[in-house]
């Protein structure tokens, strides 16, 4: 797409001046007259039958309006949904009931088990703690080898295992790959768990309106109408009696991508008190509570031939789901299946999964959501070829990458990429690394006793969710763009921005597309009575998809604004042009008219040619024919520290194809906090449960997150492959970051230690872990 | 989360037996101990205002000691809870003489729950061994006193 | 939340009377990094918070000929950002830098930090190394207290009930002198998992005339490593390898969680052992 004004320049995002000056509105800046507040009691136990629960004493403190426990709402609130339960895609799929508040048992630490409203947040939490709940501990499971194990204890009582559901995939001849294949090499590989973490916890506002019978809903959630429908069938409301509005919300990397107990519980609490209730999740809520992500560990073999080529995969995993099914938890490891061939022309690839259920928190969809967990590992086991048969890593790369000319290119797992050139984009981050220098200066090192490590990460993955067929809950999305009487534009997405930067780059799009100054447009979403119908934001598809469907409303928009504007200069719309933001006949700019000026004509109707309707407001839904498939090379050097084990990210090198670009600044601004993300999982982020199934991660203490200071300055470039998936060409970026730089980081401080013989080592990379490797040999 | 650890007591292994399943005694020396009574066979009720730090909770639950062999060994049974969350513990504690005196060697697994397990792990060994040390200390004050 | 009865003295005197009044139900409040979160997080419950940040003439940092005053409510950042502190003793400013961050470093207060005594601390380390002493008002009047006799377990120092930290004294280091504090961070909370303050002072011939190491983070409470010390004392820097191999003798007991073993710990101990002295020697040279 050509740089034209707006489009493609480096244009500051409109969001942030309110949000660095605090005056974002975000749920609990929402204020109601006769707020109560509400706290959750959460289990202790990770396993444990509830035998009683008394609240009389928490009834009676001063205060509280009211006390409510799960067998109080059982038969009021539906059980919390999960859209990927079908027993076709997911053979022997147990679905257990999943309550808003448990009843007869817990099965994870922190699940909600009562609720309290108070007149204020601290007499609610002080009732908490006068609730006495009798429970019988019971064995509890901390993972998936525990709970397949024999004797294990049952989770769900319904039935006599922990199996929660199977999966596969496969694609090719794989067996007969394996027998053609020199080389089989194999390597256990392990995907921790993680916790999201966003900057704003969850959290909800519920009010009732009884003259209305309508229920308005404040929910931080990426997917205001998924909810919307979800909440009016789990409380038997009609759906356009329910509102949800998706406030500012700071961020959700995925955990606002779903539907919580807190958020059924506190619709039905406002409706039978009478009264609205806030809910603010705290960090430790959040720690326990909001979905996980990742947590498989599988063993994985490539048959290879001697000259590295690749003839096949296998992956046989185990996935600890936790102990109930969120919104997409079946869902997410099957993103895996699809992109287990990442950049390379292998056929023949074969994955099968069985997934646990632990006493743990259910995990979901997390920034990439399965992709981290095909990119690493196939990104992992390169190197590990390379090392087996003394390759260079990057000789097998090559060797292995589709073509250029290939595409579209159907994989082995039945998806087909759109668009790629790998070599391009690896050959930009290797002139950018001066790779060759690199290898010298760590063979230079090596003989000090000093340890660089360079990692390769030559990623592809899966964006632009997604053309419908291929996802549980609809994949298109929808928007409306209204011209008003005075030429000012409003946008209607059913995409719910959260950090992605939607408000700017859709109004360069606007901007340029019907001549406006980008100041005189309005994005507006986030709230169901406003926007038509929407899916919501994930999955790197606003821009891909809803950013298309916005753009052709735009079409329609402008084809009419043109018809008028062709009437009022006596001429032909094909000769109506634009020039300097005037739509004028071609060659005679001077008597050119302002969108406004139309507009105007537009609403006031008495003008307009023959037939057209008055007013200018036109809206599209769009389908996407296919995802989107963005790829890049990143690059890591890394030294680590010989007497300490410590890592040191000394450059940074990330080459990404997104597409064609709206706005540099904002694909860099995602790239940088997709890396960040991606090297936490890497270096230092991983969820614990002891034994008993408690959570000793359950803070910042002792959660670590990536800090500024742990990142050299990034170098960051661009190849351009435009999609041919949608009209402008973009792909996506929104997880590029994280998908591409756990394996680069994972591969550098391997290959910094090569010298040590290791070959491969589970994340995250602690100093210990590198120390003790280094003492070994 | 495993906890074993060895003291030395000034006593006989006798009279150190004797300390170690007295109430009287044990509700002396136990750091921050409100309570502690005996209930029937080897069941004590027990009231703890426990913590390290700013870190304070009381606590309430029983304690119960099984498999008795005087003077050598016998099982302890922790079950205590409060509003910051609750501490489950069993384990086989062992006497031996060295001497004039006696050594007591201990061996188990504790579990920790609720709000103070999700916060400050990375005391929770430090502080239980802490625990002993100050409850083994004062027995052994007890025990020297009482001697001489 | 659970109430509490606040109360926020003007003096020390009638700090210390308040303090005396409620005894164990009080805790005393200074910078509020320990004790504020504790409450927020609802795992303390004081009945009476006595906060010391009113009390007058507790803020302020000296750096004389002859000795180095802290008052025990002067933030982290006043010692960091003191004029005279990094030619006087750098030891000083160097480890005021690398606790929390700059919002921490503004509210959090020396004294509090000290008195609070958590295991993986920095200023302990530094006050051992620096020989501090610790002045203490009391039921019974002032008493000082060196730091290597004050740091005596798991949060546990020699401040008896009824007893308030009141401020900090150290001998002002005499020419060729250097210090140096260097630490391992504890990837999430930035707490030493293994953290040394060394100093040193030179004689003539450029050996170690004096030499004093405080390690931090890694046992139940922080420590000065007189082995390390001993093993030094009269050598140079060619020694210091030699001598940092003994920072961790005698500790009987390590602190271990999932971030850090106790091997690892003492090895740490001993690698930054090495790196401080080396550091410290080159500085007093």
């Amino acid at each position: 797409m050509p740089v034209s004004k707006s489009v493609g320049a480096r244009i500051k995002r409109r969001e942030d001046p309110r949000l660095i000056q605090g005056l974002a509105h975000y749920v609990d800046d929402i204020k109601l007259p006769n707020l109560l507040h509400v706290a959750i009691l959460r289990s202790p136990y990770a396993h444990a039958r509830i035998n009683g629960i008394n609240t009389d004493a928490a009834q009676n403190l001063s205060g509280v309006k009211s006390v409510v426990t799960g067998d109080d709402v059982k038969d009021v609130i539906g059980g919390i949904p999960c859209a990927a339960t079908d027993p076709e895609g997911f053979p022997g799929i147990k679905v257990p009931h999943h309550p808003v508040l448990a009843t007869g048992k817990v099965r994870f630490v922190g699940e909600p088990v009562a609720a309290v409203a108070a007149t204020d947040a601290y007499i609610a939490q002080d009732a908490l703690d006068l609730i006495e709940v009798d429970y019988e501990p019971l064995d509890a499971i901390n993972s998936a080898e525990a709970a397949f194990a024999d004797g294990a204890p049952i989770i769900h009582e319904d039935w006599d295992d922990n199996m929660a559901f199977t999966w596969s995939i496969a694609g090719g001849d794989v067996d007969a790959a394996f027998a053609e294949a020199d080389h089989v090499v194999s390597q256990r590989i392990d995907h921790q768990r993680l916790v999201p973490n966003p900057m704003e916890t969850r959290g909800v506002v519920a009010q009732y309106l009884p003259g209305k019978d309508q229920l308005n809903l404040w929910s931080s959630t990426q997917i205001p109408h998924l909810l919307r429908t979800q909440i009016s069938v789990m409380l038997s409301m009609a759906e356009n009696h329910v509102r949800v509005i998706a406030p500012e919300v700071g961020g959700g990397f995925g955990c606002k991508l779903n539907v919580y107990a807190e958020e059924a519980l506190l619709g039905h609490m406002a409706k039978y008190l009478g009264q609205p209730v806030k809910w603010i999740e705290g960090r430790r809520e959040n720690f326990l509570h909001t979905i996980h992500g990742r947590d498989q560990t599988g063993d994985v073999e490539l048959a290879v031939k001697d000259d590295g080529t690749i003839l096949g995969l296998r992956y046989t995993v185990s996935a600890d789901v936790g102990a109930y099914y969120q919104l997409l938890t079946p869902a997410i490891p099957t993103l895996t299946g699809l992109m287990l061939c990442g950049s390379y022309t292998f056929k023949n690839v074969q994955m099968n999964l069985k997934a646990a259920f632990t006493n743990k928190m259910a995990t979901d969809a997390y920034r990439g959501a399965g992709r981290p967990e095909a990119t690493y590992l196939i990104e992992r086991m390169i190197d590990v070829v390379a090392h087996d048969l003394d390759l260079d890593p990057l000789e097998v790369r090559r060797k292995n990458f589709i073509g250029k000319d290939a595409f579209p290119y159907e994989t082995g797992t039945a998806v087909a990429y759109d668009s790629g050139d790998y070599t391009a984009a690896l050959d930009k981050a290797l002139k950018i690394a001066d790779y060759d220098a690199l290898r010298e200066q760590q063979a230079e090192l090596r003989e000090e006793g000093r340890y660089l490590g360079i990692g390769f990460s030559t990623y592809v993955e899966i964006c632009g969710m997604g053309p419908s067929a291929a996802m549980p809950a609809g994949g298109w999305e929808s928007s409306t763009v209204r011209v008003d009487p005075t030429g000012k534009v409003t946008v209607l997405t059913g995409v719910s921005p959260h950090g992605q930067g939607q408000e700017t780059t859709f109004a360069q799009l606007i901007a340029d597309g019907l001549g406006v100054d980008i100041d005189d447009i309005r994005i507006i979403h986030g709230d169901t009575d406003t926007v038509q119908y929407g899916i919501g934001t994930f999955g790197s598809r606003a821009t891909a998809v809803g950013g298309t469907a916005m753009v052709h409303a735009m079409g329609k928009v402008k084809d009419k604004v043109i018809n008028i504007a062709a009437h009022l200069l006596e001429s032909n719309p094909q000769d109506i042009v634009i020039e300097d933001d005037k739509y004028c006949v071609r060659g005679a700019p001077e008597s050119g008219l302002t969108l406004g000026e139309i507009a105007m004509v537009a609403h006031v109707g008495v003008e307009l040619p023959e037939g057209t309707e008055p007013g200018l407001a036109e809206s599209h839904f769009f389908e996407p024919p296919n995802f989107t498939y963005p790829f890049g090379t990143h690059i890591a050097v890394v030294e680590v520290d010989a007497d300490t084990g410590e890592v040191e990210i000394q450059r940074y090198i990330a080459v990404d194809d997104c597409g064609n670009i709206i706005n540099p600044l904002i694909v860099e601004g995602q790239v940088h906090g997709g890396i960040a993300q991606g090297v936490g999982q890497a270096l230092y982020e991983e969820a614990i449960y002891d034994e008993s199934g408690q959570m000793i991660t359950g803070s910042f203490m002792d959660y670590a997150l990536p800090k500024a200071h742990n990142f050299p300055r990034f170098e960051l470039a661009n190849t351009v492959t435009p999609s041919p998936v949608n009209p402008m060409g973009v792909k996506g970026v929104g997880e590029a970051g994280t998908i591409g730089s756990t394996p680069a980081i994972a591969n550098a401080v391997i290959d910094a230690l090569k010298p040590f013989g290791v070959r491969h080592i589970d994340l995250p990379l602690r100093p210990e872990k590198l120390w003790k490797l280094m003492q070994e040999t | 989360m495993k906890l074993s650890g060895t003291h030395t007591i000034g006593a006989t292994v006798e009279r150190t037996f004797e300390l170690l399943i007295d109430p009287e005694v044990l509700a002396r020396c136990m750091p921050g101990c409100d309570k502690l009574e005996h209930r029937d066979d080897g069941v004590y009720d027990m009231a703890v205002s426990a913590g390290i730090g700013p870190v304070r909770g009381k606590y309430t639950g029983r304690v119960t000691l099984s498999d008795i062999q005087p003077p050598e060994r016998y099982t302890m049974v922790v079950d205590i809870k409060g509003t910051t969350g609750f501490v489950k513990g069993q384990g086989v504690v062992e006497l031996a003489p060295e001497g004039e005196h006696t050594q007591i060697t201990f061996e188990g697994d504790v579990q920790i729950g609720g709000p103070i397990a999700a916060v400050g792990q990375r005391m929770h060994a430090s502080a239980a061994r802490l625990m002993t040390r100050q409850l083994f200390g004062a027995i052994d004050k007890e025990a020297r006193a009482s001697e001489g | 939340m659970t109430p509490f009865d606040y109360h926020a003295p003007k003096t020390l005197r009638s700090a210390m009377r308040l303090v005396q009044e409620f005894g164990d139900d009080a805790k005393v409040l200074a910078g509020g990094h320990s004790l504020i979160p504790s409450m927020k997080l609802r795992l303390a419950a004081p009945s009476v918070v006595i906060d010391l940040g009113g009390v007058a003439g507790l803020k302020r940092v000296t750096a004389g000929n002859e000795t180095i005053t802290i008052g025990a409510l002067a933030t982290h950042y006043a010692v960091e950002s003191h004029r005279l502190l990094p030619s006087k003793c750098s030891l000083l400013p160097e480890t005021a830098a690398e606790i929390g961050d700059a919002q921490v470093r503004n509210r959090g207060t020396v004294g509090g930090s000290i008195a609070h005594a958590d295991p993986a601390a920095d200023w302990p380390a530094t006050m051992l190394a620096l020989d501090a002493q610790f002045d203490i008002a009391g039921p019974d009047g002032e008493r000082a207290v060196a730091a290597s006799d004050f740091f005596v377990d798991l949060f546990i120092t020699d401040l008896q009930p009824g007893e308030v930290l009141t401020g900090i004294r150290i001998a002002t280091p005499p020419e060729n002198s250097g210090g140096a504090y260097v630490k391992m961070r504890q990837s999430a909370s930035g707490f030493a998992l293994a953290g040394v303050a060394a100093q040193v002072t030179l004689d003539d011939a450029g050996n170690c005339a004096s030499v004093a190491v405080g390690v931090t983070g890694v046992a139940p409470a922080a420590y000065r490593a007189h082995a390390v010390e001993d093993a030094l004392v009269g050598q140079g820097i060619d020694a210091v390898a030699d001598a940092a191999a003994h920072a961790a003798d005698g500790v009987e007991e390590f602190q271990e969680d999932h971030h850090a073993s106790g091997d690892y710990r003492a090895h740490l101990a001993r690698v930054f052992t090495q790196r401080a002295l080396s550091q410290a020697i080159d500085r007093a040279a």
